[in-house]
């Protein structure tokens, strides 16, 4: 008889009811996981969004420039270094390329007169040429928040300069002597990620060859730390490290994006010569780099037009900023072809993004440079006789990808970009005959005493960050945002559509985001869908400390503020944060004249009066620009601070000065 | 008023999260098969991999594409047969390893029964299951099930 078949029967109806069960376990852990990475990805596209909202405007802003000199050399009135001010590669002229050239940067030497180091200057003294012992001080100062002392500074500049003009716009890297060669990508003045990476990696030297691929400033707030840094390791090694231009080594955008700010407040009465000669350096900086003929690297991309041999022959110096047109041109209808030509070549290879669609076309997101699609990729790598092209420019979650069917790899080394727990930076090891690239992940650490956060606690942290800096946006449109809901709300009920909710917030901010999805964060709804649109404001208001000039004008202002304080920094030439209250005066009006806004000339008068509290004919703009709160109807403050990269203090923070001595 | 389709669900809910996977691949109006697994998910749908190979959906990319008018009829499709299953249906996949009926099993038994059987998952996935739902087994090794399965049902919804 043996086992009987009903008993046969139960056990393998029990063990199809027990696999069923697993695989309901294991599908329900499939859908918590795909919502959750749903959410990272939405999450992702509003920091990018807002992100590349911003520099759209950038770009704008090099149209703007335009149409402001236009409209100051049209009105006659305008005074001169007024005029001058906003044509940055203009200023160029002033310390003449030419005579520079000749000189060996003589002139640039006068920098240095008159500036002597003060007996209460606790950081380290530099001498040439610089020696390990010294990047060893020059560490140990940082980490006990001392600055480098202007004179140093500035001679360390002085050197970089001079040996950069040696350089090529495009140089040659080969892995003969060391069989390896490192690419880091956008930095953005995270030190602690720089001291991981040499941590993880070594410092550059002969046998360790490094390879920066751009962006070592803006952003963070350790740029002046990072970039000198980067300099010294290049100036003691000039022949293995090699470092491209990024879009922000340029002058205008280190006024909006920060750099210039940090410099001032760093170096203080000496931060104009210093942001002097950044401006300068930057502009000598090679635009790509070649590795063994096979690998190209550039910071931004390619386009369809891009062409080394014109690249070659290009005077890089002579973009201060690649947003404007190069040198002494004045207006870009009035630029000859062959400066044309140029432009869009360099303005390609550092703003670019690949694309996974064929064909190019201009990269409307960002405002300059190109889309590129993996036929442009191919046809470049085959006509240059590449393998690969590795750019950076993009923050990608895992701090790497690759893209047009391995062809394009984008590497990024600034982890926790938007927020901590963000994503991870990386960095490429390109080793062997075969040039086999391997990745290596990181992400810098908040605090000595960081716990493993889970994946969802992270997402969540992430998620709560983005929704705030969104609702920020959203809040500084109010208004106009007001009376589009107010448009479709035609009962008067005080809920819409979501469609119509939707509609309305892509068509007021200009940021293509999945509202749908976003709306139960922002807003609240109804029982049926619709939004109650008020509460999209959640009873938060921007306001000012010195405003009495009503929400309108304060919201207006806010939602300017990036621009006005590119304007107000470009103003100030000798970068004191100062303005004189004439010059203040001058920006908003300005502005207004560009953009669509209604500010009246006696309000404008009224808050440059209320600002200048000394009553000394100055207004200090910084302190203008952080007096914006947004608070809710309790007074309550709940302005987003700035994320500041604590991880500099942490004591986990991989010592590099051990490192070096472990070199010496 | 847009079209319900079940569930709560209408076809405005199924295009934005259609246009927010194509959003990220490159917003050319399709997405790849490999994509339609998460995109069921995301819309609170729970089908097993079974089940998505059979409604057309690949495993790796560069294989095959949908566009919104091919996705739409698999989720009215999937929406009349999906089920998470019940609280009873979840417990039966510990019944087994529970010999003494007290409601326990070890750490160890649930990793087993989750990558070994069924549409296997990784070490690493079953350990972010545990970290997820705050589940750790108590200092005999063991875990109480039933608690697991009750985070389990009270679900992370993304949309809520």
């Amino acid at each position: 008889m043996g086992c009987s078949p009903s008993k046969k029967v139960v056990r393998a109806k029990n063990a199809t009811k027990r696999l069923r069960a697993v695989v309901r376990i294991q599908t329900w852990y499939r859908r918590y996981r795909a919502n959750l990475e749903a959410r990272r990805r939405c999450t992702w596209s509003i920091f990018q969004s807002l992100e590349y909202a911003g520099e759209q405007d950038q770009l704008k802003l090099h149209n703007f420039f335009n149409n402001m000199l236009d409209s100051l050399v049209s009105d006659g009135n305008s005074p001169a270094p007024l005029i001058r001010a906003f044509n940055v590669n203009k200023r160029a002229s002033i310390y003449d390329t030419q005579s520079m050239r000749d000189s060996g940067g003589e002139m640039l030497q006068n920098l240095l007169e008159g500036m002597e180091v003060e007996p209460s200057y606790k950081g380290p003294h530099l001498t040439f040429p610089l020696t390990m012992n010294q990047l060893h001080k020059i560490v140990q100062s940082f980490r006990r928040k001392l600055t480098l002392h202007a004179k140093y500074t500035i001679q360390l500049l002085l050197e970089v300069r001079r040996i950069l003009k040696t350089q090529g716009n495009i140089r040659y890297a080969s892995t003969s002597l060391s069989k390896q060669v490192t690419v880091c990508g956008d930095i953005h003045g995270k030190l602690s990620d720089l001291y991981t990476i040499f941590h993880k990696n070594g410092l550059p030297s002969v046998n360790n060859p490094y390879i920066f691929n751009g962006d070592f400033v803006d952003r963070g707030q350790f740029s002046t730390e990072v970039v000198i840094v980067l300099f010294s390791c290049f100036v003691m090694n000039p022949n293995e490290v090699y470092l491209n231009r990024g879009n922000h080594e340029d002058h205008v955008m280190n006024l909006r994006y920060g750099f210039v700010k940090e410099l001032q407040m760093k170096y203080k009465q000496h931060s104009r010569k210093v942001i002097h000669m950044f401006k300068d350096v930057f502009s000598w900086l090679p635009l790509a780099t070649v590795v063994d003929d096979q690998i190209i690297v550039c910071h931004g991309g390619i386009s369809d037009t891009t062409n080394l041999k014109t690249l070659a022959k290009i005077d890089r110096h002579r973009y201060m900023s690649t947003l404007q047109p190069p040198g002494e041109c004045e207006d870009i209808s009035t630029m000859d072809t062959q400066d044309l030509i140029e432009w869009k070549q360099v303005l390609d290879l550092l703003w670019s993004d690949p694309k996974p669609i064929d064909g190019c076309q201009p990269n409307t997101f960002r405002g300059g440079g190109s889309y590129f699609g993996p036929d442009i990729t191919t046809s470049f790598l085959q006509q240059n006789k590449f393998k690969l092209l590795i750019r950076s420019h993009e923050c990608k979650p895992e701090g790497f990808e690759y893209t047009h069917n391995g062809q394009v790899l984008t590497v990024f080394s600034a982890s926790n970009y938007y927020e901590m727990g963000s994503n991870l930076g990386a960095f490429v090891r390109i080793q062997g005959a075969e040039l086999e690239c391997r990745v290596v992940q990181y992400m810098s650490t908040h605090s000595p005493t960081h716990r493993k956060v889970s994946f969802t606690q992270r997402i969540n942290t992430v998620e709560k960050s983005a929704i705030q800096d969104l609702k920020e946006k959203i809040l500084a449109s109010k208004h106009k945002l007001l009376s589009e809901f107010k448009k479709c709300d035609l009962d008067n009920s005080g809920s819409i559509s979501s469609s119509d909710w939707c509609c309305a917030l892509e068509t007021v901010l200009e940021i293509e985001l999945p509202w749908r999805t976003l709306k139960s964060k922002i807003a609240k709804c109804d029982n049926n869908g619709d939004v109650q649109y008020e509460t999209t404001f959640d009873e938060l208001e921007v306001r000012h400390r010195y405003s009495g000039n009503g929400p309108s004008i304060t919201e207006t202002l806010y939602r300017h503020r990036e621009n006005l304080e590119t304007i107000f920094r470009l103003i100030d030439t000798d970068h004191s944060g100062f303005i004189s209250m004439q010059e203040f005066e001058d920006a908003l009006m300005l502005l207004i004249k560009q953009v669509d806004i209604r500010i009246n000339e006696r309000d404008i008068r009224d808050i440059a009066y209320s600002l200048d509290i000394n009553k000394d004919g100055s207004i200090d703009f910084n302190e203008f620009l952080e007096a914006f709160r947004i608070v809710d109807n309790f007074g309550k403050d709940h302005t987003k601070r700035v994320s500041r990269d604590h991880s500099i203090d942490s004591a986990h923070v991989p010592s590099i000065a051990s490192e070096l001595d472990e070199k010496e | 008023m847009a079209e319900q389709l079940g569930s709560g669900l209408d076809i405005e809910d199924v295009r934005e999260v259609f246009d927010l996977f194509d959003f990220w691949d490159g917003r050319d109006g399709l997405i790849g098969a490999e994509k339609v697994g998460d995109l069921l998910r995301c819309l609170g749908l729970n089908p097993t991999l079974a089940l998505v190979k059979k409604m057309g959906g690949t495993d790796k990319p560069g294989e095959k594409q949908f566009s919104f008018e091919e996705f739409l009829p698999i989720v009215k499709s999937l929406l009349k047969v999906d089920d998470i299953g019940t609280f009873a249906e979840f417990c039966e996949a510990f019944k087994s390893f529970d010999r003494e009926g007290m409601g326990y099993i070890t750490a160890g038994e649930m990793n087993y029964m989750l990558t070994s059987m069924g549409e296997r998952l990784t070490d690493q996935e079953t350990d972010a299951i545990m970290q997820d739902t705050d589940t750790s087994p108590d200092l005999d090794g063991n875990l109480k099930y039933e608690d697991f399965i009750k985070k389990v049902m009270k679900g992370h919804e993304w949309k809520k």
